[in-house]
């Protein structure tokens, strides 16, 4: 399979089968809802941060396959990671959907995300769930679950 | 009427794009080359202001000018002064909604529905909030809007029925007359918003008789930046101006602390006016006209149903929520595919509606009211008929359903 079929089929597979998934906020985490407003991408994120470290992300919301995949990916890289390696992480991943350079060793599964950079109006697809879950790390929330 | 072919050629956009399948319409319509030349001729022959100047390049300005307010009034039938010129049809809506503020209280209410185009519900919801004012909002019934429902939700306390003539989602037809006479006869305002309507059906506003009626120009094969709100000559003292300068009043009455208005229409267009998109707005009506409002709408119905019966041959790949009326208006989902992905392509597919050289909708179309109280899905893909349509179109939107379908299932 080449490089690109490769990532196609990984995107893919988080559409039909995304990951970390949640109906509601769970207790004790807090969450954030982003919105796509040209096309109807809708996202909400829930975040559990303990010590400056995201110890857990799930998300809900429906949008399109890069959406929905996007989100997916995301909770993945997220969780683990210090509100430092986060502010270089997700401008990595700024860089490299906008087409600027970027570390390709930052990501996992992210990084199939670079072909984005050839459909702009893909942009806010691929990024919304990012921005969503950024703002939320940094202290940005809609609320508590309990 | 005209062959689809020949209406094509008085649009360059066809003759720029051959291949190009425009079901946009509902959004905003194609602009024939008619209305482009008669903006060009003002700017290039004609450039002066409107109402002000004496000499023969301004009074001809001017009379242009209200030879479009003219034809605008003879095509709704209504009087001159009562067509008023804004931007748009949202302008026109927070116009009204500004300008009947102190005619409502505390505890009034205001009648409107959950299929309203945002523009038609945001306006009002902030009326309220800033009178103490209620908002009704009537719900819909097999998709569309019961006269009787609407009716059984006056009450002494009605000060508006804010309603849309036809959906912009549903394209459903509200009947308008009814509802307007039952209004008039209680003293209770009314605004139609008929932005999906003109364009596309004979709109007799002396046989409707509503206080408002809402146009937007750029959806009737007119410029962008332009709308049309009809004031009813017997509510148009009660309301206040939308603008406070020039034009708007005599100016000779003007003094340190008074001023007298002009009469009804100019009263409402402070300020000077888009003259360009006004004189474009007279040749769009006069190209309608001769076609016929009639015959474009004859057209639509039978388009509209040619395109139901095809979707119906693939019910078990595509939804369409709206086969249920005549409007122009085809809004559907292709199962299990999202509209964005149908629409715009990425790494994933390049089977778009955009690829096949087909330009539509996708979205909550400005009322999530619709999406998420009425149809229960987060977007929909709206393809919309106009008089440059053709049987051919609607065969390549079911093709191109057809494809999309097969790449995601």
């Amino acid at each position: 399979m080449k490089f690109d079929d490769l990532q196609r089929q990984i995107i893919m597979d988080h559409y039909k089968h995304p990951q970390n998934k949640a109906e509601e906020t769970p207790a004790g985490y807090v969450s954030k809802r982003g919105l796509n407003p040209s096309c109807g991408d809708d996202v909400t994120i829930f975040l559990l941060l303990e010590d400056g470290v995201v110890t857990d992300l799930k998300w809900n919301g429906d949008g399109c396959s890069i959406c929905c995949a996007s989100a997916s990916i995301m909770t993945n890289e997220f969780v683990g990671q210090t509100i430092e390696q986060l502010d270089e992480k997700y401008e990595n991943f700024k860089q490299m959907v906008s087409g600027h350079e970027y570390d390709v060793d930052a990501f996992e599964d992210a990084v199939c995300f670079n072909g984005i950079k050839d459909y702009p109006a893909r942009f806010k697809c691929a990024i919304i769930s990012w921005d969503t879950a950024y703002q939320l790390v940094k202290g940005d929330s809609d609320g508590q679950g309990h | 009427m005209k062959s689809i072919n020949e209406i094509k050629k008085d649009f360059s956009m066809f003759t720029n794009h051959p291949d190009l399948v425009y079901l946009d319409s509902a959004a905003t319509s194609l602009t024939p080359d008619c209305v482009v030349d008669s903006m060009s001729d003002y700017y290039k022959s004609n450039r002066s202001s409107v109402h002000r100047g004496l000499y023969k390049l301004a009074m001809q300005a001017s009379n242009d000018y209200e030879d479009a307010r003219s034809k605008m009034a003879t095509y709704l039938n209504c009087k001159n002064e009562e067509v008023i010129f804004t931007k748009s049809t949202t302008a026109s809506i927070n116009n009204v909604a500004r300008s009947i503020e102190h005619l409502i209280a505390q505890d009034d209410e205001i009648i409107t529905t959950e299929l309203e185009h945002h523009s038609n519900y945001l306006p009002w919801l902030e009326l309220c909030e800033r009178t103490g004012a209620k908002l009704i909002v009537i719900k819909s019934q097999d998709l569309t809007i019961q006269t009787s429902d609407v009716l059984a939700k006056v009450t002494d306390k009605t000060k508006l029925i804010a309603i849309h003539h036809v959906s912009n989602v549903i394209g459903n037809t509200v009947d308008v007359n009814q509802i307007c006479e039952f209004a008039n006869e209680r003293k209770i305002m009314t605004l139609i918003d008929g932005a999906q309507a003109a364009a596309h059906m004979a709109v007799d506003l002396k046989a409707i008789n509503p206080s408002f009626y809402t146009i937007s120009v750029h959806k009737l094969l007119g410029p962008t930046g332009l709308g049309v709100l009809y004031i009813n000559s017997n509510v148009a003292d009660l309301l206040k101006p939308f603008d406070y300068g020039g034009d708007m009043v005599t100016p000779s009455s003007v003094d340190l602390d008074t001023y007298n208005v002009k009469n009804p229409s100019l009263k409402f267009e402070g300020g000077t006016p888009s003259i360009a998109e006004v004189i474009g707005l007279g040749a769009a009506i006069d190209y309608l006209t001769n076609i016929g409002i009639d015959n474009i709408h004859d057209h639509e119905v039978m388009l509209k149903r040619y395109a139901v019966a095809e979707f119906a041959k693939i019910s078990d790949m595509a939804t369409l929520y709206n086969s249920n009326n005549d409007s122009g208006l085809l809004t559907f989902n292709i199962h299990n595919v999202k509209v964005h992905d149908a629409v715009s392509e990425s790494m994933l597919s390049d089977v778009t509606f955009d690829n096949a050289g087909i330009a539509l909708r996708d979205g909550q179309m400005c009322n999530n009211l619709t999406m998420k109280y009425v149809l229960g899905t987060p977007a929909v893909l709206r393809a919309s008929l106009y008089l440059y349509n053709d049987k051919t179109d609607v065969d390549k939107l079911i093709v191109t359903i057809k494809n999309i379908y097969q790449v995601w299932n």
